[in-house]
């Protein structure tokens, strides 16, 4: 029997160049960066030289899952794919994208911890991956054609309960701004060129094997029980939206939007989602409404069913039956998603029967269908907003050449018509024209190339932060916390740790008793009351970056951990901070505490820390990297930051949480960048020796 | 009915299981409509007929109406907005719940909310209600906050600042639509 | 005894079966007489005793698919909390297998069947703890699966179980499974009458509820082998027994 649970232990090599495959041994490797982002930065940091672009040869993509992904910890089914990241402008750096869905579950029971890709394939092809059986097959009859053909025609080839991952034609064509997609609706952002400049359509895999649990059968569902227990609804939210009798306290914002006469309307016959008392461990899959929630009430009669990722019992993914769809554009009016999934709404500046009507609703869901088949990533939006701005002033027109402008029917997008959404997202895909070649190139390069003024990058409202990224939980959750955790990444930073916390809907007097316990009370302001930074704050920010690389390695749901807080008032409202090193020692039998788990994070951050400063080639990351934008210090410019009603920050301010954030990973003051004995108290001794090499490490 | 005072064990008992009933449903039971007497009296036999038996049955007040609710299934919060919304008085039902939200979480309160269970209040008696409580010095502290979309909040100048009050509502109405 | 083997020689004859069955051959008994334990007198008193069950089970799992939110945390449970291991392909309860595009599988592409890709109905399968004849129980040459405790679920007996697999191509609906590394034939036992798979179930998508007869109106998944049936069950179960001797999974040249 293998020394641990969980991990597989078995890595799988893919090189697209040479047609070889390579097994490799997962703990003896990558046990100590656990798997998912951990691996992928490893190798990243081990092998692929320095100022590699993403689309070059040399660059690798790894996805890669860990210990917990598979087994029935709760809301455990993510992949994470990591690579030099297309859209990181100016200089394309690390980072990664997300997915979930079944398949890092079904790799796991093939017999697989992470798969790297290396090379270049000299014609289109698909991995096929049937439990120990990896072949690199032709496919010539996939390319061209989207992730909905590819994924039904696999699965023609392969058996119907394949699960493929793969891109489509944007992936295909280098578009930076591509996904790589499994399943209906769970896509990876940014980081389908780089299969497509690899040749490689898909990754498609069944497993029939299995994932040992190291702990008792009995331990084991104990330990279950209880971390269902101490969960809310999506996002950790702990508190239902509306008043219930069993609850003490309710938040319109909440996603716990479940409650009588709210109904899964498209179901037949329709279920009710009515009152999820937290003790009734049946109705946690109702919890979260979310296709009202995302899309308003008109949407409660379209609605399915809930759905999402293997091990999940949350089910943020909405089901939707939208029969107009299918006669007024030609789409399915079958769609999943969630959250910015159903972006295709946010092109628009107007519809005819206003902001959540009917046509609404369809450009959500021909949005859904054109992204989620051709392969596109709006970015958080970010592509929305862009084309938005573009279009406000008068950017679109100026950059086009006059035919190509004049031959996109602008008046059905004035009038809110969801069918135009074709010509964006084709376009896109296909790099048609000016429009479509960068339009898909992410905000940085567009607005290089079309020369958006310098007010883009400094004004409120364009949401730009910094290296072609929109900010993503910053200020407005959490002031200098979300601040940080913005500046800390190479893409929008994809944390949802401080947010989640922030607003699970508990009044701030019960927020401030768990964030003493876990940071310091300090580390809670009530919303739009920023108070100067502290050491709180800190804390606070580096627990949630921590937390997010852990959960991105082991795998485990981002949006759902950590478990902070719970919707239990017999615990306070407390949560379990080790929830995750109890489910990582009893699945692998090596057993951590929440301070030994979070240490491993640490190395995980830290690669991701010097990857960067590598391939910058700078070693200030202070002023280099750790930015944020004007907008967070000049908006709203009638108020002075630390008074009421808006979330204004200082400079000095935000200097001083830098220190503190450096001082707290014993980072470098001055240039934020880490030091031989931070990095040799993590173990990483061959890295500082690396960096000193490269002259990126401090006396 | 039976007064308090002539309840036996039995009788009580059973009173202790309509209202743990009711409240399984989400329902406030009223006294009055269960026993005679006042809450000393209540608590007096819930001693001697039930000793420790009966500690989840809580009785509160709102106005002149006194309700009994099971904390097993319904917490105190929830018993008192339901016994606001029961006393069908929307001036009463807004103006406490806009006060202690406000004191509370803090924040504002949309006055969508105060369609949901347990107020089931309609459009018409909102915007009456709120123009009486304008008009009215005992509610000079409740205020009006409006988010750039156009929903309208409530908030008590009490406990909230204007400013607070209306960047929390644009928060939101606004901002986490737009910060999914 | 005597009666009865003189009702079972003409019960035999009338259905054209040899009267002296083999020991693979089947008893039809119409008397409802207390059919295991007199199978199994007679299979102490006889090698040529037959062994079926002939009670129902007293419950059942039925299934919900308006409910289904496809989490799959039915089969985690039941192979996490039953064989200590994560193993969808081993899960006595089936959802993995629908989810993509529903039970009749890719045929027919996107939008157009069950399942995630199509009308986002996910379908689970479970056993239907077969009345008489039960067919997985008919099947085994080695009287492995058998009705089980109080609640006489049809159970793998592992002590018996030699792996020969032909249970699992005698079951309409496909619901046997093989745990490849204890090399036996197993299936779904309802956890002694407290299934794990409704407690694990978040959605309220499952049931355990008293036994009834839904082989008639639940859609079969594969055709069973003619040959199973008596007489030319002692063909293959010979075959297969062969190949398990050599260390094949099935008949040779199958894949």
């Amino acid at each position: 029997m293998a020394a641990f649970g969980g991990w597989t232990g078995k890595t799988l090599r893919v090189n697209l160049s040479t047609g070889t495959v390579q097994v490799e041994d997962t703990i003896a490797r990558y046990k100590d960066v656990l798997g998912g982002t951990g691996v992928g930065y490893k190798v990243l940091w081990d092998e692929v030289p320095a100022r590699t672009r993403a689309f070059d040869k040399e660059n690798k993509i790894i996805l890669g899952t860990g210990p917990l992904t598979g087994t029935g910890a709760p809301s455990g089914g993510r992949t994470s794919i990591t690579t030099i990241f297309p859209a990181v402008y100016p200089d394309e750096l690390v980072a990664t994208g997300h997915m979930g869905g079944g398949w890092g579950a079904e790799l796991k029971y093939a017999g697989w911890d992470n798969i790297i890709i290396e090379g270049q394939a000299p014609k289109p092809v698909f991995l096929a991956i049937v439990d120990d059986k990896v072949e690199i097959r032709d496919a010539s009859h996939l390319w061209g054609n989207g992730i909905y053909h590819a994924t039904s025609s696999i699965c023609q080839e392969m058996g119907a309960d394949t699960q493929v991952a793969a891109i489509g034609q944007a992936g295909e064509n280098q578009v930076r701004l591509s996904v790589v997609m499994t399943g209906f609706s769970h896509s990876a952002g940014g980081v389908g060129g780089v299969l497509g400049s690899k040749r490689l359509k898909a990754i498609a895999v069944k497993g029939t094997g299995s994932v040992r649990i190291a702990a008792d059968k009995k331990e084991w569902k104990q330990l279950i029980q209880y971390t269902l227990s101490i969960m809310g609804a999506n996002n950790q939210h702990v508190v239902p939206s509306t008043p219930q009798p069993w609850a003490e306290y309710y938040a319109p914002g909440s996603r716990w939007t479940a409650r009588r006469g709210l109904y899964w309307g498209a179901a037949s016959p329709a279920v009710e989602t009515g009152e999820c008392r937290p003790e009734d461990l049946h109705r946690m899959a109702y919890r979260t409404a979310k296709a009202t929630f995302d899309l308003g009430p008109n949407a409660e009669k379209y609605t399915v069913r809930m759905g999402g990722c293997v091990s999940c019992p949350i089910r943020c993914h909405s089901h939707l039956d939208v029969p107009a769809v299918e006669e007024k554009y030609g789409f399915s009016r079958y769609a999943a998603s969630t959250c910015v999934g159903w972006g295709g709404r946010a092109f628009f500046k107007s519809f005819p029967d206003g902001a959540r009507g009917q046509a609404s609703i369809e450009a959500a869901v021909v949005g859904k269908h054109l992204a989620d088949d051709l392969g596109i990533w709006t970015h958080y939006s970010q592509l929305q907003r862009d084309f938005k701005y573009a279009y406000d002033n008068g950017l679109i027109k100026a950059n086009l050449p006059g035919s190509e402008y004049r031959s996109i029917p602008w008046e059905r997008y004035d009038n809110g018509d969801p069918g135009f959404l074709k010509e964006i997202y084709t376009r896109i895909a296909y790099k048609q024209g000016e429009f479509g070649s960068a339009m898909g190139e992410g905000s940085g390069r567009l607005a290089e190339r079309w020369r958006f003024p310098a007010e883009y990058y400094k004004q409120q409202g364009t949401n730009w932060w910094k290296m072609g990224h929109p900010k993503h939980h910053s200020s407005e959750e959490g002031g200098q916390t979300g601040v940080l955790i913005n500046m800390m990444y190479n893409r929008d930073c994809q944390c949802h740790s401080h947010s989640n916390f922030l607003g699970n809907g508990l009044p701030v007097k019960i927020q401030k008793e768990l964030a003493a316990k876990l940071w310091g009370a300090g580390a809670v302001d009530p919303d739009g009351n920023v108070t100067p930074m502290n050491i709180d704050k800190a804390r606070f920010a580096v627990w949630s970056v921590l937390r997010k690389e852990l959960h991105d390695s082991l795998t485990l749901c981002n949006w759902m951990y950590p478990l902070a807080a719970s919707p239990l008032r017999s615990r306070g409202y407390e949560g379990d901070n080790g929830i995750e090193a109890k489910l990582y020692s009893a699945v692998t039998g090596d057993r951590k505490d929440a301070a030994q788990l979070d240490q491993v994070a640490e190395r995980i951050f830290n690669l991701h820390r010097v990857l960067t400063m590598r391939d910058m080639a700078a070693m200030d990351m202070r002023t280099r990297h750790d930015t944020a934008p004007d907008w967070v210090f000049d908006y709203p410019p009638d108020r002075k930051p630390f008074t009421p009603g808006h979330y204004k920050m200082d400079r000095e301010d935000i200097d001083s949480a830098r220190d503190l954030f450096y001082q707290l990973l014993g980072w470098d003051k001055k240039t934020g960048a880490p030091t031989r004995a931070s990095l040799e108290k993590l173990g990483m001794k061959e890295v500082a020796d690396r960096l000193e090499r490269l002259g990126l490490l401090t006396a | 009915m039976t007064g308090i005072r002539d309840m036996n064990a039995e009788e009580f008992k059973a009173l202790v299981e309509v209202v743990r009933k009711a409240s399984n449903e989400g329902e406030l039971t009223l006294a009055a409509e269960v026993c005679q007497g006042g809450e000393d009296e209540f608590a007096a036999l819930a001693v001697t007929a039930a000793p420790g038996a009966a500690a989840d049955i809580i009785w509160i007040c709102e106005g002149d109406k006194s309700y009994l609710f099971s904390e097993r299934t319904m917490t105190r919060r929830y018993a008192e907005a339901a016994a606001l919304g029961a006393s069908r008085d929307p001036l009463r039902m807004i103006a406490a719940t806009v006060r202690s939200e406000s004191a509370t979480y803090p924040r504002p309160t949309r006055l969508e909310t105060f369609h949901d269970r347990p107020f089931c209040l309609s459009s018409e008696e909102i915007t009456t209600a709120v123009a009486r409580m304008r008009a009215d010095a005992q509610y000079a502290d409740i205020a009006t906050a409006r988010a750039s979309n156009g929903a309208e909040f409530l908030f008590s100048s009490n406990h909230l600042s204007r400013d607070q009050a209306v960047s929390m509502a644009e928060w939101l109405a606004v901002g986490q639509c737009d910060n999914p | 005894m005597a009666e009865d083997k003189d009702l079972l020689c003409r019960i035999m004859d009338r259905l054209g079966l040899p009267a002296e069955s083999s020991r693979r051959g089947f008893l039809l008994s119409a008397l409802g007489v207390t059919g295991v334990t007199a199978a199994m007198a007679w299979g102490q008193k006889s090698e040529k005793a037959p062994f079926v069950i002939l009670e129902n089970a007293a419950g059942i799992l039925v299934t919900d698919s308006t409910r289904c939110v496809g989490c799959r945390r039915c089969e985690l449970a039941c192979t996490e909390y039953i064989d200590g291991r994560a193993q969808p392909a081993l899960a006595r309860i089936k959802v993995a297998r629908n989810y993509n595009f529903g039970p009749r599988g890719q045929r027919e592409g996107f939008g157009r069947s069950a399942g995630e890709f199509g009308n986002l109905r996910i379908l689970q399968d479970t056993c239907l703890q077969c009345p008489h004849p039960v067919p997985c129980s008919v099947a085994c040459p080695h009287d492995a699966i058998v009705a089980d405790g109080k609640i006489k679920a049809r159970r793998a007996d592992p002590k018996k179980c030699t792996g020969c697999r032909l249970c699992l191509h005698s079951c309409p609906w496909e619901m046997m499974v093989f745990d490849e590394q204890a090399k036996k034939a197993d299936k779904c036992f309802l956890c002694d009458g407290k299934p794990e798979c409704v407690e694990a179930c978040p959605s309220m998508a499952l049931r355990y509820v008293s036994w009834r007869d839904l082989t008639h109106e639940t859609p079969i998944r594969q055709a069973v082998p003619a040959a199973l049936r008596d007489p030319k069950a002692a063909g293959c179960i010979g075959c297969h027994e062969l190949n398990l001797e050599r260390g094949h999974r099935t008949a040779p040249g199958a894949q």
